[in-house]
């Protein structure tokens, strides 16, 4: 039976392969194609030495998607270089983060994983110049409709998304980790003041405040269809940067972030499905975090089960119930109340709208492609 | 459930349409082999409860996903076809893709590279159904290290009047029932091989790349190509070229070098068959 800790333990010890039927492999190619884990199966079964005896038809898919990964990789570090020296233009530094990051510093983690955008954080002060700036220079934004305009200016923690007029790169931009609707933004000059230079000569976080984020970004979140990408990148990024003072930096910034509960689900999520050793240091502050009784129903019942990847062939009614617990408890941790009801209500009128009459009824009429 | 073994890739197919199951079963049923592991789960479905009865529209998903739009009821059939396309033009990244069609003869391919309107497909589906092996209509699928195409079980697409033609032609072969008015016009699938015949091929080597163009009422005219001219032409019809990278680059170069390069004229099959035969092949 495959299940989400059964995947998570393949990554882990990628020579759970050789035991599994084709038709076991099936399964693991489909789910691992939509949750984009297959280039990450590949590196980590390479790197273990038994990827030649996996079966031609694992070899052949997991192959293929490295190539393409492979390929991503590149245009990321051409893509960054690019970027970075287009803000230096005007005095700013960038610093990357999530997929680009990790591509940047050549984490383990990196090695195989695709993104679909790059995620860069500047100073808020910087943001107004540095948006004119790019827009000046082959960046644009879609025109967005007037809500998601007004969601973007005056409660996200980025600005809508820019994208390179020749080359379609998507940039997100951001001035701070978390909405600041929500009421907890971070002090980011710290995080900002954490970076490191890589090779590249672009910046990255330095790794214990990567990995703060990343806890952030996955727990903090109400999309958990890639959870368990995102889980594998902590379980990765610890495994490689750990040590005694990254521990007691993680657990700091998890108490100056106020994301404890965030930085609670993330250890017990590592207890449940990965073989990370938590050393005691982590382990005595977990004895001595109190949840409240939401809290930990939450997290048993909701978190903990949402990171099952959404795959039909996984997904039970009560994965799905936990998949869409998370989905209302990530809404309702990043917006007051009254904000949430205006943006639950927006959404699901069109959500009821399309189910009825089809999900493209509405579109605007697009050019016809001869050739597609 | 049913399996679409297309040699390379394996399909497995569910359908709300039944015409769809009944068609793909037609084109495909002799290479149903039921067990072994599938490359990708493919659904056709109808996208909504009112979708069904009002304007009836049908959506293709691989697996989780849909790539494209709803389309019209009417145009399932080429749907799936399109479909399974997209499927294998989305993740095959070991092996370059160029949309062409491949046709060998004695062991040795010619590829085409075509745009739609080129008359490729009338091209291949006759020369196929005369005396030479089809290995694809739509995509020629080469292995980078060696530039050897590989064979492809699958129908030839075919398009308004040379559904006729080629039906006049070939009176013994399989057409899928015609989709109406679809983004290509009128279309409509020939079953070209056999399962049998497909299990006998070999990968070939490209000893030619001719781009074809169809002029009504013109004499056979063939022009020389320059490497440069074919490299061009041959890279911005590969469809994972950009993916590949610098190996994409090569295998493009490997068979531009290894090649004779041609472009065609013509309204006379029989004139391009009888080049192709003796000249080309030789």
């Amino acid at each position: 039976m495959l299940d989400t800790k059964v995947l998570f333990q393949l990554l882990l010890s990628p020579r759970l392969g050789l035991t599994f039927t084709l038709l076991q492999w099936q399964k693991v190619i489909f789910i691992f194609r939509e949750s984009k884990l297959l280039a990450s199966l590949y590196h980590v079964a390479l790197r273990d030495g038994c990827f030649d005896d996996y079966p031609e038809f694992a070899k052949r898919h997991l192959g293929s998607a490295q190539i393409y990964a492979k390929r991503q990789a590149q245009q990321i570090l051409f893509e960054a270089t690019e970027f970075r020296l287009q803000l230096e233009q005007v005095g700013i530094t960038a610093v990357f983060l999530k997929g680009a990051g990790y591509t940047l510093r050549n984490s383990l983690n990196s090695h195989g994983r695709v993104c679909s955008d790059i995620d860069v954080l500047v100073n808020k002060k910087d943001l107004s110049v540095a948006e004119a700036h790019l827009k000046n220079n082959r960046w644009q934004s879609e025109v967005l409709s007037d809500y998601d305009e007004k969601y973007y200016r005056q409660w996200a923690h980025e600005v809508p998304p820019l994208i390179h007029i020749n080359r379609a790169t998507v940039v997100d931009m951001h001035h701070n980790l978390y909405p600041p609707i929500s009421g907890r933004t971070t002090n980011i000059s710290q995080f900002i003041s954490s970076r490191l230079k890589t090779s590249s000569g672009c910046f990255v976080l330095e790794p214990a405040t990567t990995v703060m984020h990343s806890i952030i970004h996955l727990f903090a979140n109400e999309d958990s269809s890639s959870w368990i990408r995102d889980l594998f990148d902590i379980t990765l990024l610890i495994k490689e940067y750990e040590n005694d003072e990254f521990w007691q930096a993680l657990i700091d910034l998890s108490k100056q972030t106020d994301f404890e509960f965030e930085f609670v689900c993330c250890m017990n999520a590592l207890k449940l499905y990965s073989n990370i050793a938590i050393p005691d240091i982590a382990k005595s502050y977990l004895a001595h975090y109190k949840m409240t009784k939401t809290q930990a129903w939450l997290m048993k019942h909701a978190i903990l089960p949402a990171i099952c990847p959404e795959h039909d062939l996984l997904l039970t009614p009560k994965i799905r119930w936990a998949k869409k617990l998370v989905y209302f408890r990530g809404h309702w941790i990043k917006m007051p109340f009254n904000v949430l009801i205006k943006h639950f209500a927006f959404k699901s009128f069109f959500a009821i709208r399309d189910q009825i009459m089809g999900k493209h009824h509405f579109d605007p009429k697009l050019p016809e492609n001869p050739n597609w | 459930m049913q399996i679409i073994d297309t040699g390379l890739y394996r399909f497995s197919l569910k359908s709300d349409v039944k015409h769809v199951s009944t068609v793909a079963k037609s084109l495909y049923s002799d290479s149903w082999d039921l067990d072994g592991p599938v490359d990708f789960s493919i659904r056709l479905v109808y996208e909504s409860l009112l979708r069904r009865f009002i304007k009836p529209q049908i959506s293709f998903y691989s697996d989780q996903h849909s790539p494209f739009k709803p389309l019209p009821i009417s145009q399932a059939a080429a749907v799936l076809e399109w479909g399974m396309n997209w499927c294998i033009a989305a993740h095959e990244f070991e092996r370059l893709l160029i949309h062409s069609a491949v046709l060998v003869k004695n062991g040795k391919a010619i590829i085409f590279p075509a745009l739609p309107g080129s008359g490729k497909s009338t091209l291949t589906a006759h020369l196929g159904l005369s005396d030479w092996d089809i290995y694809s209509d739509e995509m020629a699928i080469i292995d980078t290290s060696t530039s050897m195409v590989n064979p492809l079980f699958r129908p030839v697409c075919l398009k308004n009047n040379s559904i006729d033609l080629i039906k006049a032609w070939h009176p013994e072969a399989y057409f899928s029932p015609i989709c109406k008015d679809t983004q290509k016009g009128d279309v409509a699938h020939v079953k070209v091989l056999t399962w049998e015949q497909y299990q006998k091929f070999d990968k070939a080597q490209i000893v030619a790349v001719v781009f074809p163009k169809y002029v009504p009422e013109s004499e056979l005219k063939i022009y020389q190509l320059t490497q440069l001219d074919a490299f061009n032409t041959l890279s911005k019809n590969a469809f994972n070229y950009n993916v590949l990278g610098a190996d994409g680059f090569d295998a493009v170069a490997r068979v531009i070098k290894s090649c004779r390069l041609f472009e065609i004229e013509y309204s006379d099959l029989n004139e391009v068959n009888d080049f192709l035969s003796e000249d080309v092949i030789g």
